[in-house]
Parts: C-alpha cells; structure tokens; sequence
C-alpha cells in the first residue's frame, strides 16, 4: 500500500465512497446533498494537504488535513479521514492517522484536534483514544444521526510529540 | 437521452437516479459484441457492493434513470 497526494482523478475514484458516507448521515458533517466538485473543494483544495491510500492503484481511502484555526491557533492541526467499506478492519484509518500525525509535525503543528467526532462512532472513538486522544468537549445534541436522531459529538485532541510512538 | 457509443461502453460509469439498496453508483464492468460488433451482452457493477447486474446496455440512454459519470 501506498500513500500519495490526493490528484482530483485519485478524488473521482474514491467519489462513490464519500458520497455514500455521507448521505449515510452517521458520521460527518458534511451536506449529504453535496456535489462532486464542492466535495473536491471542500476535502482537497481548501485543506493544507489531502493524501489518499493505494492498493494496486485503487483508492482505498483518504485524509485531509489542515489547520483547525488561524492565527495563534494555527499551530492545531485538524484532520479528517475516510476508508472505503470493503477495506474496513484492515487497520487503514489507523495507518492513515499515523501518516498524518507525521505530517503534521513535519508541516510545524504541534497537536491535532478532531472537532466533530460522533459519539455513535464507537469504532472511531476508541482508534482515536488508542492513539492517545482525548475527549475534551462534548457538544450535546450536535449531530443529526440518520439512524439515531440528535447525537452527542466529542471533541478529541491530541498533542503531537516526535518522540511519542503513537505517531509512528 | 443520454448519448452512449456501444464500442465505449465498457469501464464506462454510471448514477442511478434512484438507486435501491444504496446502490448509486455503477461501471459497466463486462459487455459482449457479436460478429457485428452490435452489443449482445452488458454488465453493471455496483462500485461499493461489487454486485454485478445483466443489463440491456440501451437502458442506459434513460435520463429519467441514469446519469452519465459518477455525481
């Protein structure tokens, strides 16, 4: 497997898997009526980098990252991550946060925080916990769920360190 | 309609306007030519369930059902 910059042909590829999460209404926050090229703007223009994950040329799944503000805040980095269903359970998303907490230190952030982690996403929760996030908000009510109804969201953050093994 | 060349169906993709089993989006993964090159056979594959559905290839120039590309 490999890890590469995200071209637009690599975004197409991977289109009907993000727009499936997110008309499945479960875990972002994102408008599950967006369009292809608003969700290129959105996931790879506006971010600081967008990476996505290959096997024998197939994009198996994604990450962006960029500053989760500006100015005195811009030294917190904010990610977001997406694995396509069939290649579940195979340890990308981890793969894919160990990459990007990489990246990260190497572009000058010093701690990532994930603004909008669903509180129904037990499997996201726990990889993030196991990585050494921590909760340190909850936002009642914050997600429409389209199972569940309104949901509780976290807000899990994480100081970067070289010399922490979880980046590695 | 939806303009197709039946030499450029294959790898060729594919939105369901109303797709069941959030089945949405769809390649044409096989096709079969006789002789005369005059399609016989076609294949759509559903990209996330990888189920594979024979197809008379002229349904799909029906806009009310079909959209060319992934959207």
């Amino acid at each position: 497997m490999q890890i590469t910059e995200a071209t637009k042909s690599d975004f197409y590829a991977f289109w009907p898997v993000f727009k499936d999460i997110v008309e499945a209404q479960e875990t972002y926050a994102i408008d599950p009526a967006i369009d292809f090229e608003a969700a290129y703007q959105l996931w790879c223009l506006t971010p600081h980098k967008s990476f996505v994950i290959k096997e024998n040329d197939k994009v198996l799944g994604t990450y962006y990252l960029k500053a989760n503000a500006s100015g005195p805040s811009a030294h917190i980095a904010n990610c977001g991550y997406m694995v396509s269903p069939a290649s579940r359970g195979k340890g990308l998303a981890r793969t894919l946060c160990l990459h990007s907490q990489r990246t990260a230190l190497a572009l000058g952030y010093t701690a990532m925080q994930f603004n909008s982690v669903v509180s129904t996403n037990q499997v996201a929760v726990n990889l993030w916990k196991k990585l050494g996030y921590g909760i340190i908000g909850t936002i009642p009510n914050a997600y429409h769920h389209k199972q569940h109804g309104l949901v509780d969201a976290f807000i899990m953050h994480k100081a970067l360190s070289p010399m922490d093994d979880t980046n590695s | 309609m939806n303009q197709i060349n039946p030499a450029k169906l294959r790898n060729s993709k594919w939105t369901a306007i109303a797709p069941l089993k959030r089945e949405k989006h769809f390649l044409v993964s096989d096709v079969e030519y006789d002789e005369e090159n005059v399609v016989i056979a076609c294949t759509l594959e559903a990209v996330l369930s990888k189920n594979t559905y024979p197809i008379d290839w002229t349904e799909l120039k029906d806009k009310q059902k079909w959209l060319q590309g992934w959207k």
